[in-house]
């Protein structure tokens, strides 16, 4: 029996189709469950605004500062932008040694430099300017049937930001995606701890 | 009966036969019964077969990755058998109006202040090249209120928490009241117009100055947060100086 190379092509193209679908599934699959930064090409992970947390929290600024939240509610929350504009485009008091910055804060807005202490890059400035509040995408988040409170584990259990979010001191760039120092799959993560700490496992202690 | 004719008669069947072996066959090829059509079926087949056993393979890999239950040994607890009883989970009290100390720590956190005076007003953050190096602690309020000693302290903080003002001309058993007043309305004033920084180096960046809060704050968020950080002092002082 002979076959010609014409007649065998489709062939290939249906087997490599369910095969590549099984592909990049399994590619999602890893990336969700070992945090590992797999290619996601098809989810626009950009920031409005390129936020460092490296350089705010050289300044000594603490966490909860910023995201209040996490105290005393189930949210850590992300602050407003009023709270950026309290050093960033500041308008200092009138006949102040920094009033003569002003101008030159304006200019930094504009994409030049200036010697202001808080320099405001063009996007941030933007926002400050037009008194809207930056457009953040999220990427912690828990699931909807799970019950999560920060106010539990930070102020009651005093556990440390870094434990989950990992060492913020290192990043320069905005959040992009939901990263976990422990790098251990879903829920197991949240488990493996409760059980180093020895506190309930309880499905109902988290789920609704 | 058109499924019986589909056996041997030609019927439907037959023609949906021929369909697919036109279709899966080189179009410009008529059908031909020594082609092997149905080993190509079988392997459209398989193949669709194959993709979706990978498939549901992914998936049982994601069921097993995401399983906790290695993990979970205590699936019923007290807890559970709680909140599961028909008559509920006990019902939560409701909460009280908060007090001026406690409405100032809501301020104090929502405004920002604690952005740069730090959480609790523990200070510490570094205002570049401002003379004193780091922003105001404000958790010592009350010494630089001029409430030496642990019976002003509690006046003062009793007076705010009942909506009285340090500056107040009634007397509020404050030690030196007056001076008191007077300081309690400088940090008014600050707080509600801002206060320029001093810059440790001239030719240096500008320092950060106090901006001002007075479109943004009430009188009263004021004084309660003035009430807040006042309760922040370590009383331990006070006994210190005794």
């Amino acid at each position: 029996m002979t076959r010609s190379r014409s007649q065998g092509w489709w062939v290939w193209l249906v087997a490599a189709v369910p095969v590549a679908v099984a592909g990049v599934w399994l590619l999602a699959v890893l990336s969700a469950a070992t945090g590992y930064p797999w290619p996601e090409p098809w989810r626009d992970r950009s920031q409005p605004v390129a936020y460092s947390h490296q350089k705010h929290l050289a300044l000594h600024m603490e966490c909860t500062a910023c995201h209040f939240g996490a105290e005393t509610g189930t949210h850590a929350g992300l602050p407003p932008t009023s709270f950026c504009a309290s050093c960033h485009l500041l308008i200092p008091p009138p006949g102040s040694a920094a009033e003569a910055d002003t101008n030159a804060v304006a200019a930094a807005a504009a994409g030049g430099t200036n010697r202001w202490a808080a320099p405001t890059p063009p996007e941030l400035a933007r926002y400050l300017k037009a008194g809207e509040e930056i457009p953040w995408k999220q990427f912690q988040r828990a699931p909807r049937h799970v019950f999560f409170s920060h106010r539990r584990h930070v102020t009651i259990a005093h556990l440390d930001c870094a434990v989950c979010h990992g060492d913020m001191n290192r990043r320069d760039q905005p959040v992009t995606r939901a990263e976990f120092p422990t790098h251990l799959p879903g829920m197991n993560r949240c488990v493996d701890c409760h059980l180093k700490e020895k506190v309930s496992t309880d499905c109902l202690a988290c789920h609704h | 009966m058109a499924c019986r004719r589909d056996a041997g008669e030609g019927g439907d069947g037959a023609r949906l036969r021929s369909f697919l072996i036109v279709a899966m066959s080189n179009p410009a090829k008529k059908p031909d019964s020594r082609d092997p059509v149905p080993g190509r079926i079988l392997l459209v087949l398989g193949c669709v077969g194959g993709g979706l056993l990978a498939f549901y393979l992914v998936l049982a890999v994601q069921a097993w990755a995401w399983s906790p239950a290695v993990y979970v040994r205590y699936a019923e607890s007290p807890r559970s058998r709680t909140l599961l009883d028909p008559a509920g989970p006990p019902v939560r009290p409701q909460a009280t109006q908060p007090t001026p100390v406690e409405h100032g720590r809501e301020v104090y956190r929502r405004a920002g202040c604690a952005v740069c005076h730090g959480v609790d007003g523990k200070g510490g953050v570094i205002n570049p090249n401002y003379q004193r190096g780091t922003f105001p602690q404000l958790n010592n309020i009350s010494q630089r209120l001029f409430l030496r000693d642990a019976d002003s302290h509690a006046a003062a903080l009793e007076a705010l928490n009942e909506g009285i003002p340090l500056d107040a001309d009634e007397d509020l058993g404050i030690d030196r009241q007056r001076l008191v007043g007077v300081q309690y309305a400088n940090v008014v004033r600050i707080i509600l117009d801002g206060n320029p920084a001093q810059r440790k180096d001239p030719a240096g960046v500008a320092p950060l100055p106090m901006p001002g809060w007075r479109d943004r704050l009430s009188e009263t968020d004021v004084r309660d947060v003035i009430a807040y950080l006042i309760s922040l002092q370590d009383l331990k002082v006070y006994e210190e100086e005794e």
